[in-house]
């Protein structure tokens, strides 16, 4: 099963893997910019699960950043194996997202009591065999049009700006 | 000094005046010297009604556009010596000056900003206002800055991703210069902020320095986000 992880802010992956791979060549250590790229919360991060073909990574993307105040925009995430997991021993749980949409939060997963140096490692793995997935803010407004049409979006937990810009 | 004061005063009588009536107005108090009449002029008479036109033409500029130059540049026009003098006594050196005091300003200030996605940044505020003031030479300028100087990857993407966002059609062609060249760039985090410049752009124009930029493209991740640019730059 391959897992979605949403960065923090486009684009910057690319500079943190770049050195990060640098750092893991040169010095055998992950740099801690690295490991800031996961944000986690009570020791748990939060990532959710793909279909095969990754087509409902737009709509998990579009379900997080619709109840941020802000519009909308070009996001990255990282996929990866699950089994990455099991090898550095982090306990996952399948526990319903926070998200609007419904049918999202069915796919969210915790990522919980991790240990710092988990975290680390994780970070190492990511670095070294993530995907970096780019979606546009089209697409993610479509995905969460998608939703909307469903009815399978809850629009009073929707973002005022993201109401408008998608016209929900 | 009278013939300055004179000139100055002329000058500042007339804020809508362009740099050629500021040519019109220096040679109709300083003269416009012959060969044989300069030859009869000392050089130290002619180094003194070099400084003393610069010092009126900055003053005058600064009389004429206070927003584009902003206040005191006439004070740091005031030449040291001839050359400094002649220099100084234009337009566009003076309002480049200003421009790449203001743009070093600009990123010294947005060194540490933290930028979050879909958040407002200050340098991209920042930016829009430095495009207001100074055009599309703040493009440019911006450009020359980037490929002089190694900046943070993650500010040079802020910056191109920002600059698609300004609607203002007097930029367009730098813009589209300064994105092209950034999808060249050494850095993988800027050549992705070019890319998702031109897909906020939709520029049709920018389908051949895409196609090129996939060809030469070695990061798997980067040349499938660069492929995914360009479908949606053809859909439109």
């Amino acid at each position: 099963m391959e897992l979605l992880y949403k960065t923090q802010k486009a684009g910057r992956w690319f500079t943190v893997r770049e050195v990060a791979q640098q750092w893991l060549a040169e010095r055998r250590h992950l740099p801690a910019d690295a490991v800031c790229e996961f944000k986690t919360s009570d020791n748990t991060l939060s990532v959710f699960e793909l279909d095969r073909a990754r087509n409902n990574a737009a709509r998990i993307v579009a379900a997080i950043a619709s109840k941020s105040n802000n519009k909308i925009v070009n996001t990255d995430c990282l996929v990866f194996d699950s089994a990455i997991l099991a090898d550095i021993g982090i306990t996952r749980n399948k526990k319903q997202g926070e998200t609007p949409d419904n049918v999202a939060n069915e796919w969210h997963w915790d990522l919980t009591e991790l240990t710092g140096v988990q975290l680390v490692k994780l970070a190492e793995e990511l670095v070294n065999r993530a995907v970096l997935l780019s979606l546009l803010d089209k697409e993610l407004i479509s995905a969460l049009q998608g939703a909307a049409s469903a009815g399978e979006l809850q629009k009073d937990q929707v973002s005022r700006p993201v109401m408008t810009q998608a016209n929900l | 000094m009278n013939k300055t004061v004179e000139a100055i005063k002329s000058v500042r009588s007339d804020a809508t005046a362009g740099p050629t009536d500021y040519d019109t107005i220096l040679d109709r108090y300083f003269g416009t010297a012959s060969e044989s009449q300069s030859a009869s002029i000392t050089r130290r008479q002619r180094e003194s009604m070099i400084k003393l036109a610069a010092v009126a033409l900055s003053a005058a500029l600064n009389a004429a556009e206070p927003r584009r130059l902003g206040s005191g540049v006439a004070t740091q026009l005031i030449p040291v010596g001839t050359v400094a003098a002649s220099q100084s006594a234009s337009d566009e050196q003076a309002t480049a000056w200003k421009l790449r005091e203001q743009l070093g300003n600009i990123l010294r200030n947005a060194l540490w900003e933290d930028f979050r996605d879909g958040m407002p940044s200050q340098f991209a505020h920042d930016l829009r206002t430095l495009v207001l003031d100074f055009g599309t030479a703040a493009v440019t300028e911006l450009q020359r800055f980037i490929a002089a100087r190694p900046i943070r990857p993650g500010l040079g993407f802020e910056a191109l991703t920002a600059l698609a966002t300004f609607n203002y059609p007097s930029i367009a062609s730098d813009r589209r210069r300064l994105i092209e060249w950034a999808l060249t760039s050494p850095s993988s985090e800027i050549r992705y902020g070019a890319a998702l410049a031109l897909v906020s752009l939709g520029d049709p124009m920018a389908v051949q320095p895409l196609e090129a930029a996939i060809s030469s493209e070695r990061i798997p991740d980067l040349r499938h986000a660069l492929q995914k640019v360009l479908q949606a730059i053809k859909e439109k």
